[in-house]
């Protein structure tokens, strides 16, 4: 090898030439897209899962029938995480009556709930105001309902066990207390741990939940929960916020994916530059491959030169995207901290691994070919300059290019579906962007144009296809991945956003009897509120089924005890396929009436390992109700409609006896009404779930905001491929403007033929890119996201103006300095 | 004493767009170590080809070419290259430095590839004897078309090669330039006992030649 300062030194001065500096800025844009986009969106899901812990109260729950052993308590203070233990059991208190009243209790300790807060107030049905209290000894907080219902007023006193409480304060919101189906369904009551001896309720504690809270550091809780995993205690479940509700999971989930694919378009994207910017780099340097194979360097040692360069210009762009990227993120981190009014957690440092990775693999993936073909430079071109070496072959570029772009996938690792996703579709792109770009180039070629400007820039087009072709796809690659994330972005935005309407239900009201069900109707359609629907529902208990010696029902790999798998549903039936739900396997009921039959949510079936065909049993009172799975529905968890993991056929649960459920909206300014309907229709409970709809709302909101933030990366890169795809043929194009004006063409002349070219080479490849844009944005909603959108004619509008007028720019940008030199000093240049 | 440059029946034919071409034609040719050899012709006449056959630059079409004693079409690329490495210089027409490096890593890098140690007092001393001595630690694209021509002699002759090629070394020059350019060839040829293959147009440049060989559509005969 050379010295290594003459090979750095060289490497320097190489860098100042205008292919090798294009990659350098490519891999700078990529690296550092990556690692903010890393660093950020790391954040945003360390935050979002925090936000989200809210709805447990902890990051991670331990909760059992039995207390809960004192080990879990003491890891977890030895871990640095913070603990607050919690029990959950009903009771019963005298109204004002005398009346005993069911009420669900609730003792909590200092530092309850870990997330989120409460909020408490002095009147009933208020919003409240956040404490970071909990009830002090010997009072008690209490539920609007219970006040409503009971005839109990604030400050008075009442018995709870064989203690005396005084009701202080009015609970308004608890934050782990949103979801529908996990809680008893009593009014609250809330009071101390250290009362709960005293009042020698324990011995009620036959019915209780025990809850250990557990919150701290990302890594010591995941750590933590790994060890309680591992002692695979049949006696206690672990909860984490993922598991908890659907309709959040399936939020995030989106969000991974949005972001996630947005990084992976940056990528993509500098990769293209980086693949025309390397095909010149190795153009340029072929003479300096030339002369060393002359003076009887082996072909390895011309491979290792140039490889080190471009690996100095990987580690160098990754060093310089990652400071980048760190300060990037710190800036996006303070935008959107006080957009999402939460304080980001600190990123960890795995995207800085991630940037040099990303810029290594980048560099090689897009730029090893051609490198790879200047070690087989005929060295006969020193004598007769007309040798060139062997073109890069396409399909081994494309190769490690699509090799490359996936282990990034996979190493990001985040989300295999979009990973193989985008890799076919790049496949299919490459392979119909070859194709349609041949055949726009040939069309061109034959368009009967007489103005010579344009006859010029068409031939221009025409003697050297293969680059154009190149270049079409380059930047049709930029300009769909441009387009993708401003106009399908917008639509595919708004349509999420669409899922969850201004009017989704807040309140579902559970516990309806069978005789309330129509009051409830009438009041609620008299109060003009909008009701989607009054749905029976009846507890029903799994029997696990024991076939090949197997127990069936369960899923194997321990969702059980992972708690994924309830063992209590809530059985519901109907004629009807829900509104909201759609059928993905099987069929609906048979008209058969002996026969029982079930339908069940993709994603229970799934926990459950249970498949159309399979027969399952549950115990509705003191009955077993067994029936087949006739089909299995997909549910819109975020729509925040009443759905149902397992419906039954009618003729095979009517019998018991069920109550009802329903939903509906309540304006914020009419919050009263609840308390009026459970007055009116005692036994009846309605839950709020503004708090969790907000949740998901501030979740979509975020995200949204921080794929504005990351789309400022995309359209970057997407600049560097048209400066690269430029640059490719900046030097034939000087040659040729010096040798036109040399010979008298004017300046306007010279200046239409190539704002033609460039304009026809921008439309083209616009025109390119809306297309599979479309097809993309189509493909992606339906099979990533879920979600439906048709992609409209204004993608092709911005696609091809956009692609004519930026290309046009940036070409003039760059042959400006040529048309106005004078013609013996650009001569001279070349 | 075995020649250190022969050609047998060396034909070179290419495809070209009215059938085939044929460049060189049944080529025999024999240089003696130390033996200086200058091939003239008009342009087009196949002079560059044969230079390039000779130097393993290019494989025939048919015959046969033996470099120093080596049979070329017994070696690969990698091969072939060895075998220049250290024994083979060129000088072209448009200088071929590289232009990332500097003067003096210009010339150490035929050093460095020929496997030799003390780089670069061996290279700092060719540079002075080219009368470069101030100009070591510029680029090529600073230097004057005789002053790049005169670095690469040095980068040709540092290794002392047993054979010297040179493709039309003086035509790019003015002709002052080129005659001093040519007296250096010259000199340090015989100083260090190489061989030459010296292609050009010029007939005083050639006389200096121990024999002058004519080429003419791809057939090589002898002058004097
Ligand atoms: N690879 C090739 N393909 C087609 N034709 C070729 C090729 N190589 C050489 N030729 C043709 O062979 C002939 C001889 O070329 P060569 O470069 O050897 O000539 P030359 O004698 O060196 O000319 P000049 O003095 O102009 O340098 C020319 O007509 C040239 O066009
Ligand atoms: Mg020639």
């Amino acid at each position: 090898m050379i010295r290594a300062p003459a090979h750095l030194a060289a490497f320097i001065r190489d860098s100042r030439s205008g292919a090798l500096r294009v990659v350098i800025i490519a891999l700078v844009v990529a690296v550092t897209a990556v690692t903010s986009v890393g660093f950020f969106t790391d954040r945003i899901r360390l935050a979002m899962e925090q936000r989200s812990g809210e709805l447990l109260g902890a990051d991670v729950r331990i909760e059992a029938s039995t207390p809960i052993a004192p080990i879990y308590r003491s890891k977890a203070a030895e871990d640095g995480l913070a603990v607050s233990r919690q029990v959950e059991f009903p009771s019963v208190i005298l109204d004002a009556e005398g009346m005993p009243k069911l009420v669900a209790v609730k003792v909590v300790e200092t530092g309850y709930p870990l997330r989120g807060r409460l909020r408490v107030s002095d009147q009933l049905f208020e919003e409240g105001t956040e404490t970071d209290a909990v009830p002090e000894f010997g009072t008690l907080w209490v539920g609007s309902t219970l006040l409503a219902e009971s005839g109990l007023q604030l400050g008075q006193s009442i018995k709870l066990g064989a203690s005396l409480f005084r009701l202080a304060r009015v609970l308004s919101y608890e934050p782990d207390n949103t979801g529908i189906f996990s809680q008893l369904a009593a009014p609250r009551v809330m009071m101390n741990r250290s009362d709960l001896e005293a009042a020698e309720l324990l011995s009620e504690a036959s019915r209780a939940r025990h809850r250990l809270l557990i919150a701290g550091e990302p890594k010591r809780v995941a750590t933590f929960i790994d060890w309680a995993r591992e002692r695979d205690d049949p006696s206690v479940r672990i909860r984490t916020v993922r598991e908890v509700q659907p309709e959040i999971r399936t939020a995030l989930d989106r969000a991974a994916s949005y972001l996630g694919l947005a990084s992976i378009t940056a990528i993509v994207i500098a990769g293209a530059a980086i693949l025309l910017a390397m095909r010149l780099y190795a153009r340029q340097q072929q003479d300096a491959a030339a002369v060393m194979r002359c003076l009887g360097a082996s072909q390895g040692y011309v491979l290792r030169i140039f490889l080190g360069r471009m690996l100095t210009a990987a580690g160098l762009a990754s060093a310089l995207g990652c400071a980048a990227g760190l300060i990037a993120q710190e800036f996006l981190a303070s935008l959107a901290s006080s957009a999402l009014q939460v304080e980001l957690p600190a990123p960890s440092f795995r995207p800085l691994l991630a940037g040099v990775i990303v810029g290594t693999v980048v560099a090689l993936g897009f730029g090893l070919a051609p490198i790879l073909s200047l070690r087989q430079v005929p060295v006969l071109r020193l004598l007769r300059s007309e040798h060139d070496m062997p073109r890069p072959s396409s399909i081994l570029s494309t190769g490690i290019a699509l090799a490359a772009t996936f282990v990034v996938l996979l190493w990001q690792g985040k989300d295999p579906v979009l990973a193989t996703w985008v890799i076919a579709s790049l496949l299919v792109l490459m392979a119909a962007l070859l194709t349609i770009g041949a055949l726009l180039v040939w069309f061109v070629r034959r368009l009967p144009v007489r103005h010579t400007v344009f006859r010029y820039a068409l031939a221009n087009l025409g003697r050297r296809p293969g680059m154009v072709i190149l270049q079409i796809v380059a930047l049709g690659t930029g300009i769909m991945a441009l387009l993708l994330l401003t106009v399908i972005r917008v639509d595919l935005l708004d349509s999420w956003q669409r899922t969850v309407p201004d009017n989704a239900p807040n309140r579902f009201v559970i516990n309806i009897q069978p005789d309330q069900q129509r009051g409830v109707v009438e009041m609620l359609e008299e109060a003009d509120l909008t009701l989607p629907g009054i749905f029976p529902m009846a507890r029903g208990r799994l029997v696990p089924e024991k076939s090949d010696g197997e127990w069936r029902g369960w899923n194997s790999g321990g969702s059980r005890e992972s708690g994924e798998v309830p063992s209590e549903f809530n059985l519901s039936f109907s004629d009807d396929l829900p509104v909201n739900n759609e059928l993905i396997a099987g069929r609906w009921w048979t008209d058969d009436p002996s026969r029982g039959e079930w339908s069940l949510e993709e994603g229970i079936a799934d926990n459950l390992g249970l498949e159309v065909g399979d027969t399952l049993t549950f115990t509705v009172g003191e009955n077993e109700v067994t029936g087949q799975v006739s089909n299995l529905r997909r549910v819109t968890w975020d729509s925040f409609q009443v759905n149902f993991f397992v419906i039954g056929k009618p003729s095979m649960l009517e019998l018991y006896p069920a109550t009802y459920i329903t939903s509906f909206y309540l304006p914020d300014n009419r919050a009263r009404f609840a308390g009026d309907l459970v007055r009116r229709f005692p036994g009846i409970t309605v839950f709020d779930v503004g708090a969790l709809i907000e949740q998901v709302r501030s979740i979509i909101r975020e995200v949204s905001t921080a794929v504005q933030y990351v789309f400022a990366f995309t359209l970057l890169a997407g600049l560097v491929v048209l400066y690269a795809a430029v640059q490719t043929s900046a030097r034939e194009r000087m040659r040729e403007i010096a040798i036109l004006r040399s010979l008298g063409a004017k300046r306007r002349r010279i200046w239409g033929t190539q704002l033609t070219e460039f304009v026809l080479l921008g439309a083209m490849a616009g025109l390119v890119a809306a297309l599979f844009a479309s097809l993309a944005g189509y493909l992606l909603s339906r099979n990533v996201f879920e979600l439906s959108f048709d992609p409209g004619p204004a993608v092709f509008i911005y696609g091809i103006v956009g692609g004519a007028v930026g290309v046009g720019a940036a070409g003039l940008l760059a042959v400006q300095r040529v048309v106005r030199r004078p013609v013996l000093q650009s001569l001279q240049r070349l | 004493m075995q020649p250190i440059v022969a050609a047998q029946r060396l034909t070179r034919q290419v495809e070209g767009p009215a059938g085939i071409l044929t460049i060189l034609s049944e080529v025999d040719l024999e240089i003696e170590a130390g033996e200086a050899v200058a091939i003239r012709g008009p342009s087009g006449s196949g002079k560059s080809t044969l230079l390039g056959q000779l130097a393993g630059l290019d494989s025939p079409t048919r015959g046969t070419v033996h470099l120093l004693g080596q049979d070329l079409s017994s070696l690969d690329e990698d091969g072939k290259a060895a075998l220049r490495a250290g024994k083979v210089g060129f000088v072209f027409q448009l200088f071929h430095l590289l232009p990332g490096l500097t003067a003096l890593e210009n010339v150490e890098l035929a050093l460095e590839l020929a496997g030799q140690g003390n780089r670069y007092s061996q290279a700092a001393q060719m540079l002075e004897s080219v009368g470069l001595a101030a100009r070591m630690q510029h680029m090529p694209l600073q230097l004057s078309g005789g002053e790049q021509q005169r670095v690469a002699l040095a980068r040709a002759f540092v290794i002392q090669p047993q054979v010297l090629f040179a493709d039309e070394p003086t035509g790019n020059l003015d002709a002052d330039t080129g005659e001093a350019v040519a007296d250096m060839l010259f000199t340090l040829r015989k100083e260090r006992a190489s061989a030459l293959v010296l292609v050009t147009h010029d007939t005083a440049l050639a006389s200096r030649c121990d024999r002058v060989l004519a080429m003419e559509a791809g057939r090589l005969k002898s002058v004097e």
